[in-house]
């Protein structure tokens, strides 16, 4: 009976785990801005939270709880990779991530506004944004298939990121 | 709902963005550090950017699939994506584990042998018919109104099937019989296989048997060789479909 009790605890904590991937690699990625870092970030701190698995109560939140955990995780990946990497400090780290968990209900919103703003844009700025994540291209092959500058590019991403996250402003705005 | 701050100056977004690409100097990031510490409206538009970018790279990897709160979205997506990575799971185990045949298809018409590169509905109708199976045959329903075939499986399990008969291949260790006459199914020592029915005992480890399946489901195990084991009832009662939750 026990062993059953605890492999149900064991799928659910799985199950929480799997569902909530993106989530804590978005709060992961906001503390560690180097992409593959973030992922390391992420694998080390899956296992840390396995160890602790029996720990978690799931009458409460699966993420707030993990990102307790994923934020000793970054501080100890910051003293590992401090002298080779370029790494936030800290207080900084601490700041950001009580940041990301009281920002997460509105960034929600967000996401949501964002899928009817990309929808808005013009078809060859989408298809530049397709390019970039769907096929995971850097901005230097995207330049060469594009054959366009690089640093022309580069601006006109920018101009997207920042047109885009005006939209969702104003989308956000409006409902209020 | 609150509402959504004033934007910061395009300057101070031009420097996340270029922490975003890692294209900033030392003392960029460092100065860049400071300045995040110091102000909140600029550490909310970092949240902001790097949650629209990892938002733009899901939206643009899975178009089309628009995830809810964290929690409910495990609801909502779960029971799909279990069934979809069960069918993926059941479809690689079963891929390669079918027969080591190198002999094209010419001769094998050639040869007056039958080519079987789908299981799913086959039906198979001329008596006597010899079957030779593709290496990349997919799991599938098996349908033999009349006549003999066999089945040999990567694992050594050799499925002899007298039709009428149906029977479902789950992988190269497990089977399902929806319906059948005297079956005998023989298997090596190593092989595992496992060959169930709606009401079946499960029966493996170089057995060698006879199955009958009747109109209703019910089955009915001659052995020939070896030990039946205790029934398992490793699939539902009525059992749907090849997953997820049949022994292999």
């Amino acid at each position: 009976m026990e062993k059953d009790s605890n492999t149900a605890q064991e799928e659910a904590f799985v199950l929480a785990l799997t569902s909530h991937h993106e989530a804590l690699l978005r709060f992961i990625r906001t503390l560690v801005p180097n992409a593959s870092d973030a992922e390391d970030v992420f694998q080390r701190a899956s296992v840390s939270l396995w160890k602790k698995h029996q720990d978690y109560d799931p009458s409460r939140s699966f993420y707030t709880w993990s990102c307790r955990f994923i934020h000793f995780e970054v501080l100890n990946y910051r003293k590992r990779s401090a002298r080779d990497r370029l790494s936030f400090s800290e207080d900084l780290i601490e700041s950001l991530a009580e940041d990301q968990i009281e920002s997460e209900p509105r960034l929600e919103n967000r996401r949501q506004a964002l899928v009817a703003c990309i929808g808005k844009m013009s078809t060859d700025d989408q298809k530049i944004l397709q390019r970039r994540y769907e096929e995971n291209s850097t901005i230097a092959e995207l330049a060469k298939e594009l054959k366009r500058p690089v640093k022309q590019l580069y601006k006109h991403l920018e101009k997207i990121r920042r047109n885009l996250s005006l939209c969702v402003d104003r989308s956000l705005n409006q409902m209020t | 709902m609150k509402k959504e701050s004033t934007p910061i100056p395009p300057t101070d977004y031009a420097r996340l963005v270029s922490l975003l690409e890692g294209t900033l100097s030392e003392f960029e990031f460092k100065k860049l550090d400071r300045d995040l510490q110091n102000d909140p409206k600029l550490r909310a538009a970092w949240i902001e950017l790097q949650d629209q970018e990892s938002e733009l790279r899901r939206h643009f990897s899975y178009p089309g699939v628009r995830k809810v709160a964290p929690e409910s979205k495990m609801v909502a997506f779960w029971p799909t994506l279990a069934v979809a990575a069960c069918f993926l799971v059941v479809a690689l185990l079963a891929r390669p584990f079918f027969f080591e045949n190198s002999k094209t298809e010419l001769e094998d018409q050639a040869n007056s042998v039958k080519m079987v590169t789908s299981l799913d509905s086959l039906t198979l109708q001329n008596n006597g018919e010899t079957v030779q199976v593709d290496p990349g045959l997919e799991p599938g329903v098996l349908k033999v109104l009349e006549g003999k075939m066999e089945l040999v499986l990567l694992s050594g399990a050799k499925v002899a099937i007298e039709g009428p008969a149906e029977i479902q291949i789950l992988s190269d260790k497990a089977a399902y019989l929806n319906r059948g006459e005297d079956s005998p199914v023989a298997t090596t020592e190593q092989s595992g296989f496992t060959l169930t029915t709606r009401d079946s005992p499960n029966v493996d480890l170089g057995s060698e048997f006879a199955v009958h399946v009747d109109h209703s489901g019910a089955s009915r195990f001659r052995v020939f060789a070896n030990d039946l084991e205790e029934p398992k009832h490793a699939c539902p009662k009525p059992y749907h479909g090849p997953c997820p939750i049949c022994e292999f």
